[in-house]
C-alpha cells in the first residue's frame, strides 16, 4: 500500500512511501523517522488524532509534527 | 454547514491558484543593487585613502561595512530561494487543500475563512510558558501572499506584554511577526506544498515552546518591572515609585531623602549646599539671603550658616567702625580736651 508520509521535523518533508499491509503508525515512524516517542509528536492520520497502534490503510496521510519546535529572534 | 463546505472548497481553489505556477527564481535586482553599492563605497574608500582624507576614509569604511552586511544577508536569501527551487515537492490539489481546511476546523477552536480578504485565521487555545500566561494567539494566513517569505501574522488576542517592551507579545513574537527558529524550513516547505494544515500545526507548536537562548524578552523578565533609570527588569516588590514624578525605579536607582525619608528619582532629588545630604526638592529650602538650597537642619530662621557668619562678621565690622568713629569725634563734639592729672 502507499501512504503519504509527512514529517514536520527540521526541514520538513512529504512524500509517498510504500508500506506493508497492517503497518501501524509507530512502525511507520520507526521505519522512516527514528526512535518513536509518542509524547514528543503530534500524530495525525488523515488530519485526525491517531494512536501509535493505529493500522494504516492505503492512501492514508500520516503526519508527525514535533511538539518541541523552538522559535528564535 | 453546506454553505461552509462550499465556501471552504472555494477557498481551497483560491489557495491552489495562489500556489500555482512553477516557482521561478526571484529577480536578483536587490542583490545586484547591493553589489553595486559595495563597489561604489570601495572606490570611495580607495580614493579617500590614497589622498589621505582620514574622515572621508572612515566614513567610506563604515558605509562599505554596512553595504557588505546587506550584501551578505541578501546573498543568503538568494541561496535559500534557489535551494527551494531544486527540492522535489508535493503537488497540492483542490481536494487536498480543502481537506486541510476541514482538518484545521477540527484542530483549532476558532477558524475563520475570509475569501474576500483571502485569509484563513485560526485561534489557538491559551498558551502558557514557564507559568506565564500569554493567552490565545491568532495565526492569520494571507494566502494571496503564500509564495512570499512571510505570508502570515501572529496576533495575541489579549496581549500580555512584558513591561519592558509592549511590541512583544511572546518571547518569539514581535509586532505580528513570529521568529520561526527551528520551524522555519518546515513552515516554508508546508506552505510551498499547500499543506496549510501542517503550516498551522507547526506555527502553533513554535508558539507553545520557549527558547531562552534566543528570545526578544526572557520569560522570567515578563512580569517584572523595568527600571526607568537602568533598564533592569526587577520584581514588582523590589521597585519603588519616585514620590514626586512616580517614575518606577529599582532600589539601587532611587535615593532616599535624608529629611522626609521618601524615595525619589535622580531628577527629583537634590543635595543640601551645606552638609551635602540627599534632600528632595520639597524638603529643600532657600536661604533668605543667598538663595541657595539647604536642608532644614542647615537653616536657622531661614538663613544658612554661611550667611549668618557673614552677617555676624558684618555686624562686628560695623560695630568696630562705629566705635572707632565715636572715639575719633568725641573730643571735638564735646569741646573738651583731656587734662593731665
Amino acid at each position: 500500500m502507499k501512504v503519504l508520509l509527512i514529517s514536520n521535523d527540521a526541514g520538513g518533508y512529504a512524500h509517498h512511501v510504500e508500506a506493508p499491509e497492517n503497518t501501524t503508525v509507530q512502525q511507520m515512524f520507526e521505519r522512516h523517522v527514528g526512535t518513536f516517542h509518542a509524547d514528543s509528536y503530534l500524530i495525525r492520520v488523515n488530519r485526525q488524532p491517531a494512536a501509535a497502534d493505529q493500522v494504516l490503510r492505503d492512501g492514508d496521510r500520516v503526519s508527525f509534527t514535533p511538539l518541541k519546535i523552538e522559535g528564535a529572534v | 454547514m453546506k454553505n461552509e463546505i462550499k465556501q471552504d472548497y472555494r477557498a481551497a481553489v483560491d489557495i491552489l491558484q495562489s500556489l500555482q505556477g512553477v516557482p521561478t527564481p526571484k529577480p536578483m535586482t536587490a542583490l545586484d543593487e547591493s553589489f553595486d553599492q559595495c563597489q561604489r563605497w570601495r572606490r570611495r574608500l580607495d580614493l579617500a585613502t590614497s589622498r589621505n582624507w582620514k574622515v572621508a576614509a572612515k566614513d567610506a569604511a563604515d558605509r562599505l561595512r554596512r553595504a557588505l552586511d546587506i550584501l551578505r544577508m541578501r546573498s543568503l536569501h538568494a541561496i535559500d530561494d534557489l535551494t527551494r527551487l531544486t527540492k522535489p515537492r508535493l503537488e497540492p490539489t483542490a481536494t487536498s487543500v480543502y481537506r486541510d481546511i476541514a482538518g484545521i476546523r477540527g484542530e483549532f477552536e476558532d477558524v475563520t475563512v475570509d475569501r474576500a480578504k483571502q485569509r484563513i485565521t485560526v485561534q489557538t487555545s491559551g498558551i502558557s510558558l514557564e507559568y506565564v500566561e500569554l493567552g490565545s494567539f491568532e495565526i492569520c494566513l494571507n494566502w494571496k501572499f503564500i509564495k512570499e517569505s512571510s505570508p502570515y501574522d501572529v496576533l495575541a488576542v489579549e496581549p500580555n506584554c512584558p513591561s519592558s517592551n509592549d511590541s512583544v507579545t511572546h518571547p518569539h513574537v514581535q509586532g505580528e511577526s513570529l521568529c520561526e527558529g527551528e520551524g522555519s524550513d518546515a513552515i516554508r516547505r508546508a506552505l510551498d506544498e499547500g499543506r496549510i494544515y501542517d503550516f498551522f500545526c507547526i506555527v502553533e507548536q513554535v508558539l507553545r515552546n520557549y527558547n531562552p537562548d534566543s528570545a526578544y524578552v526572557q520569560i522570567e523578565d515578563w512580569n517584572g518591572i523595568s527600571c526607568k533609570a537602568c533598564g533592569d527588569n526587577v520584581d514588582e516588590d523590589d521597585t519603588v515609585g519616585c514620590c514626586k514624578c512616580e517614575t518606577e525605579l529599582c532600589l539601587d536607582c532611587s535615593t532616599c531623602c535624608d529629611s522626609c525619608v521618601d524615595r525619589f528619582c535622580s531628577e527629583c532629588i537634590s543635595s543640601c549646599e551645606s552638609c551635602g545630604d540627599d534632600v528632595c526638592q520639597m524638603c529643600l529650602k532657600s536661604c533668605d539671603d543667598c538663595g541657595d538650597s539647604f536642608c532644614n537642619t542647615c537653616l536657622f530662621e531661614g538663613t544658612c550658616d554661611d550667611c549668618i557668619t557673614k552677617q555676624n562678621e558684618a555686624n562686628e565690622e560695623e560695630c568696630r567702625k562705629t566705635e572707632q568713629a565715636v572715639t575719633a569725634v568725641h573730643p571735638i563734639r564735646d569741646g573738651k580736651a583731656a587734662v593731665p592729672a
